[in-house]
């Protein structure tokens, strides 16, 4: 019965993990139906969160950072989409791609927005975003190929906020092990870098941007073709470019 | 901002995950350099073995690059969760591999250690920095026979039974000292939170 006798003092070792099979279903039996004690035990599972922190430090070797590096780089961005992060189907980037091709009328911005967002909608830094402003405070920029790509074509949507956005490109040839695509984002003359991306084999990629000024003070977006991690400053062909 | 790449060392843990979640590679070593050591430290606690403890710690980064979806900021701060992922995925290893680490060290990062005074020993953050401080003071002040207990219980992952074979204590014993030790830490916490907003 609820409130007949509430596992108070179980609740710091539940938080711990740390009670046996049996303890721990009764208390699990009890935090189903009494609010009281699932607070007490958030308080524990606070303290519980915390304790990873007063280990005490040591250095990893120097060869660990690299080790990880090179082994996310032969996890492709395919493989990444093969998980819970479908990608959008094809189907559907080249209806978003007739939409702007015609004359764009307001309502085919917001819904080039909407679509992205509900493409993109699994990622939680877009979704916290739109979930206060409407989809039309979205901003759309078109990147069209450049000769060297005559056959891509990009979207750079910008986050009402103006702090983030989502590049979408099709359209670009795979590149040769050892490059990547990088995105460059310019503001009065003056060039960032907006992260370096790979396609998949559809030629696909949508590319997270996210810069500590805002993305909204860029004016003007190009994609070039970089070694593998990208370059400071643009060395290769540019295949993508558009803004104004 | 002067023309050229952008300065990963202002990046917020937001702006981590989302670099990560854009498949950024840059976005992931500014990720290790932020929370690799610790993320290392917690596997070497728990298996007290380097070359594991490096594993452990490319697994966690791996993990976190294939899937970043599964942090939510909800859950609470990305700090703990790397962390918690590699306690629980450094105590899977213990068990699925049967390994019995020699001895159990039982001590916690030593109130007076010079790593807690030195501002580029943990972490750029002072915020966190600070709040460590506090953690270990906190833990600090329990009775070693807590200290110990907790240990086992946190980096070990035994429960109160093992806990007790391993201590050779009753049980009775063993659960009272680790609940005090979490009612203390709670009450010292909740205190430093609110005398520091
Ligand atoms: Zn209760």
């Amino acid at each position: 019965m609820i409130g007949e006798r509430h596992v108070l003092e179980m609740l710091p070792a539940y938080a711990l993990g740390s009670l046996d099979a049996e303890e721990k279903s009764g208390v699990e039996e009890h935090l189903g139906e009494c609010p009281a004690c699932q607070r007490e035990l958030e308080a524990y599972q606070a303290v519980a969160a915390q304790l990873p922190l007063a280990v005490p430090l040591q250095t990893p070797p120097p060869r660990l950072r690299q080790a990880i590096l090179d082994r996310a780089g032969q996890v492709s961005p395919a493989s990444r989409r093969s998980g819970a992060r479908a990608g959008p189907r094809p189907a559907l980037l080249q209806r978003l791609g007739r939409s702007l091709r015609a004359p764009a009328p307001a309502w085919a911005l917001v819904g080039v927005a909407l679509l992205a967002v509900v493409l993109l909608g699994f990622n939680l830094v877009l979704l916290r975003q739109v979930a206060s402003p409407p989809a039309s405070a979205f901003r759309v920029i078109q990147l069209a190929g450049t000769d060297s790509a005559p056959q891509a074509s990009a979207w750079m949507v910008v986050s009402a906020d103006g702090r983030s956005g989502t590049l979408i490109a099709q359209g670009l040839p795979a590149l040769p092990p050892g490059q990547q695509y990088q995105l460059w984002l310019n503001r009065n003359g003056q060039r960032a870098s907006g992260g370096v991306f790979s396609v998949d084999a559809a030629g696909y990629a949508s590319e997270w941007v996210y810069t500590p000024v805002p993305l909204a003070d860029f004016k003007q977006f190009g994609v070039t073709v970089e070694p593998q991690g990208g370059s400071p400053a643009p060395t290769g062909a540019r295949v993508l470019a558009g803004g104004g | 901002m002067p023309g050229g790449p952008v300065n990963l060392d202002d990046w917020d843990d937001e702006r981590l995950i989302a670099g990560v979640a854009g498949a950024r590679t840059d976005a992931l070593a500014a990720l290790y350099d932020h929370y690799g050591r610790l993320i290392f430290s917690v596997a070497l606690r728990v298996l007290n073995d380097e070359s594991l403890a490096e594993e452990v710690t490319q697994d966690v980064f791996i993990q976190v690059w294939k899937k970043v979806s599964l942090y939510h900021p909800d859950q609470g701060r990305l700090v703990t969760w790397l962390a918690s992922l590699s306690r629980n995925r450094s105590i899977d290893l213990l068990r699925r591999r049967s390994i019995r680490p020699e001895g159990h060290q039982m001590s916690w990062a030593d109130g007076s250690s010079p790593d807690l005074e030195d501002p580029a020993a943990v972490e750029p953050e002072v915020e966190l920095r600070l709040e460590r401080q506090r953690l270990i003071r906190a833990i600090d002040a329990l009775p070693a026979e807590q200290q110990a207990v907790l240990s086992l219980a946190y980096f070990q992952g035994m429960s109160h039974q093992q806990i007790a074979g391993a201590l050779g204590e009753p049980l009775g014993t063993v659960k009272t000292r680790l609940r005090l030790a979490m009612q203390k830490l709670r009450q010292a916490l909740e205190r430093d939170s609110v005398s520091h907003p």
